[in-house]
């Protein structure tokens, strides 16, 4: 690559009014790396990064789910327990009742529809605080997840024959079908930037410089090449990594391109205002938990299959990796701020250190503690960036 | 009696307290119409009322020939009836721009379906965007933010926020304009360009306004009707000439002196 483009890419860096959050998380993840891999020789190994490939797309699409509530201002605390019961579900009719897996999974889409569309409608006509109504949804969820499953382990596959509920985060494309992904994914990018660079221009809009988009394009792609060739070192790129792609793209264009994402951002930054601007808040409300449901039950499929089995403590505390991973990525829990790449970025951040924590044997008690300081970390860098900036 | 917009008989209490007393008016279509009454006087809280805040005890409230006392904001809103704040209420972290468009919003139609077709040039997202913009552009350049399009709204000055408002409330295309102290916290002349802009509004743009001031020269200048009231109830309604005559106007507002 041309010297210049690089220094260009650099200057554009430094002159830019990126903020320290926007650093931060990079730097964060490249530190939190280079740490794991001198610690143990196995953390860059092809077979692990695929395992942590597969744990990030599960804490990833839940953490994309909880963004879709965290923008408008609110939270949901339940989703852990929403993950493990909704699995169960679908286990349970797999296994014990012989159901078809994608009949299971409508029935879980379904269940996971209702249920939050309710909290949704609870939080913003009745005006009880989300905080409260997900708490009991945790503890209601979590009661009817055991009752369910009746406190003992039901496999995920029914008569020790594969099916699709399984394949979630088993499955793995041929090494071909990954460089095609990368192909397509690659010229997906690359059409929407030139795209959007001449409808910007043709409103009269400020164009980036060419140069530096020319670059994050190949700075981008490169990374994605690496990713597939790693993990086409081990077994190939697992079903779940694209299920990811898929549910980023979406949210990406629900949040920024379509009215109703616009209004999250506008009721997290200013309700009244909002509700003055003719913005129907309570609908959108509801709509977002209800999309939230039908991740819930998405992340609740792929972690039990990664899981093997629905036992009692699949799903525990991950609302919580959710609302770090979030956070971390810049969201603010007051709603109005945050966006879908900071939030895979943050996810990474969150599994990174947990498959990192399991990689070294870290005793499960410590893992409590430094997953709790992280949370709170992240948090109390939130507060402190939110009180400095001039909004 | 015109049918525009009219007030009859509206009480809103609070607790023991008469907020708005059987207050009657009714304003014609295309004028300017500003109420003025002393601190405390029920002003705000009528604003209240009329933009769906709050729901009034009793009386109606008739806008275009449809009652809308008792309706939700966001209903008011689409019935073409937008307002600004005396404190401010905006989206800060967005920009202008994004302010203004958030107000295009509800006249909007795409979906999630359109928004993953928007890459082509010609999809109905795209060219709903482009309509939208243009909307937003052109009041941006009547109330001459072009500066201010790309900047965050926290990070601009007082005045120019209090703009961005009317620009944002202007972008929902309201037949009824509810403007509430739009000149205070500005300069003289800020106050002299907002004295244009809101002539503007009016005559360029058809909208009609309904404004509480208590600038009383620009009330003076401005409008085509006044209503005085004080303790929720009407003391005097007329031309500006008229109100200002009025010993209790003159007595309870603007003193005695």
């Amino acid at each position: 690559m041309p010297a210049h483009l690089v220094r260009n890419y650099w200057e554009h860096i430094i002159n830019s009014k990126l903020s320290i959050r926007d650093f931060s998380i990079g730097i964060a993840l490249v530190l939190i790396w280079i740490f794991f891999a001198l610690q143990s020789d196995k953390f860059l190994s092809p077979r692990n990064l695929s395992l942590l490939f597969i744990e990030l797309s599960v804490t990833a699409t839940l953490a994309l789910g909880m963004l879709l509530v965290l923008l408008p201002g609110m939270i949901d605390l339940s989703v852990g327990s929403g993950v493990g019961l909704i699995g169960g579900i679908a286990s349970v009719l797999v296994f014990h009742h012989h159901v078809p897996a994608p009949l299971a999974m409508t029935s879980g889409v379904l269940f996971g529809l209702a249920v939050w569309s309710l909290m949704g409608l609870l939080i913003s006509s009745q005006r009880i605080p989300a905080f409260i109504i997900t708490l009991g949804g945790l503890l209601v969820f979590k009661g009817a997840f055991w009752l369910i499953i009746r406190n003992a382990t039901v496999p995920v596959t029914a008569g020790n024959s594969a099916n699709m509920y399984s394949l979630l985060t088993t499955w793995v494309f041929p090494e071909w079908a990954g460089y095609l992904l990368v192909i397509v994914t690659g010229s997906g990018l690359v059409l929407a930037k030139i795209r959007s660079r001449s409808q910007q221009k043709q409103y009269g809009f400020a164009v980036e410089d060419a140069e530096l988009t020319f670059l994050k394009l190949f700075v981008s792609i490169q990374a994605l090449l690496l990713m597939v060739i790693v993990l086409n070192q081990f077994r190939g790129v697992p079903l779940s990594l694209v299920i990811l792609g898929v549910l980023t793209f979406l949210i990406w264009v629900i949040t920024n391109h379509t009215p109703f994402g616009r209004y999250l951002y506008a009721i997290g930054d200013n309700e009244e205002a909002a509700l003055l601007s003719g913005i129907p808040v309570n609908k959108i409300i509801i709509g977002a938990y209800t999309l939230l449901g039908a991740i819930v039950a998405l992340t609740g499929f792929m972690q039990t299959a990664y899981a093997g089995a629905s036992t009692t403590t699949v799903g525990d505390l991950m609302e919580l990796d959710a609302i770090a991973a979030c956070v971390i990525g810049g969201t603010s829990l007051k709603g109005g701020r945050g966006t879908v790449t900071g939030v895979l970025f943050g996810a990474l951040i969150m599994t990174s250190l947990l498959n990192g924590m399991t990689l070294l044997a870290v005793s499960p008690e410590l893992k409590y503690i430094a997953r709790g300081s992280v949370l709170i970390l992240a948090v109390w860098m939130d507060v402190w960036l939110t009180r400095r900036s001039p909004t | 009696m015109n049918d525009f917009f009219t007030v009859t008989g509206l009480t809103r209490t609070f607790g023991g307290v008469v907020a708005i007393d059987a207050l009657d008016f009714a304003q014609k279509k295309g004028s300017i119409f500003s109420i003025i009454g002393p601190n405390g006087a029920g002003k705000t809280t009528l604003f209240n009322c009329i933009s769906g805040i709050y729901r009034p005890d009793s009386g109606e409230i008739c806008f275009q020939g449809r009652r809308i006392d008792g309706l939700k904001p966001d209903a008011i809103a689409r019935h073409g009836i937008a307002r600004t704040f005396q404190n401010l209420e905006l989206f800060f972290r967005m920009t202008t721009m994004e302010n203004l468009m958030l107000g295009r919003h509800i006249h909007m139609r795409t979906n999630i379906w359109h928004g993953l077709t928007m890459f082509h040039k010609n999809s109905t997202a795209a060219r709903e965007e482009a309509e939208h913009r243009e909307k937003v552009e052109h009041i941006i350049d009547l109330l001459d933010l072009q500066s201010a399009r790309d900047v965050p709204v926290g990070a601009l000055p007082y005045g120019r926020q209090k703009l961005v408002e009317l620009g944002r409330a202007l972008a929902l295309e309201p037949s009824l304009l509810l403007l509430d102290e739009p000149s205070a916290g500005m300069t003289s002349d800020e106050r002299q360009d907002l004295f244009f802009w809101i002539k503007d509004i009016q005559q360029e743009l058809g909208v009609s306004i309904l404004m509480i001031e208590h600038n009383m020269q620009m009330v003076m200048d401005i409008s085509d009707r006044v209503l005085a009231i004080d303790f929720g109830k009407k003391l005097v309604e007329g031309t500006p000439e008229e109100v200002a005559a009025h010993p209790e106007v003159i007595k309870a507002y603007l003193g005695e002196d």
